[in-house]
């Protein structure tokens, strides 16, 4: 990779590897104060939400990246978006009637990795079409 | 779309990553250009152009299929 993309790259991985690492702290203290705080008291719902704070610095870092991205790089991760953004839709949609008809499902915590994982799989579809 | 990027850059003795690097663009992608397997956007077009001195179309050759209209 040449200077202008690897400096992208390599700032985005540390923005983002930070975020992550503030996510796994964030977590476990909010579980931490979670657990002695009692059942009926509101707070915990407000903890609960401290998480997703590093959450949104991590997107705000991989949207960077993405408007530094040369042309088929954005072209490559548009493709993997439409093939995770289709399936992900599908599944859930797919899940969402099972469970109408009583079928007991897994959580809506689920959707986002799923779609994360699509997008991977999306991407890297696209990317061999261009070696 | 044919093109002489790779005989262009050959003769300059650049490697892809030098070529990526002079263009601002991934090594990737200047091997997805070389193989014809992605046409680069007008600007990019330009930019490689202007790197060698020379005109769009006397480096990119679009194929009969490419210019036709329906």
């Amino acid at each position: 990779m040449n200077d202008v993309q690897s400096k992208a790259a390599r700032e985005y991985s540390q923005r983002f590897s930070l975020a992550m690492i503030m996510y796994a702290v964030t977590l476990v203290i909010a579980i931490l104060i979670i657990n002695r705080l009692d059942e009926d008291n509101t707070l915990r719902y407000l903890i609960a939400l401290l998480p997703v704070i590093p959450v949104l610095f991590g997107f705000r870092a991989f949207m960077t990246f993405l408007r530094q991205m040369d042309e088929l790089q954005r072209q490559i991760n548009f493709e993997g978006f439409a093939f995770s953004l289709g399936l992900t839709g599908i599944i859930t949609f797919t899940l969402g009637f099972l469970e109408m008809a009583g079928l007991e499902l897994v959580g809506m915590i689920w959707v986002f990795p799923l779609s994360i994982a699509l997008w991977g799989i999306g991407a890297a579809i696209a990317r061999r079409r261009y070696e | 779309m044919k093109n002489r990027l790779k005989v262009l850059r050959a003769e300059r003795d650049w490697s892809q990553a030098d070529l990526a690097d002079r263009l601002g663009v991934s090594r990737q992608t200047i091997n997805a250009l070389e193989t014809g397997k992605y046409d680069p956007s007008l600007i990019l077009a330009f930019k490689i152009a202007s790197l060698f001195g020379q005109t769009i179309e006397a480096i990119f050759h679009p194929e009969e299929s490419d210019l036709k209209i329906s």
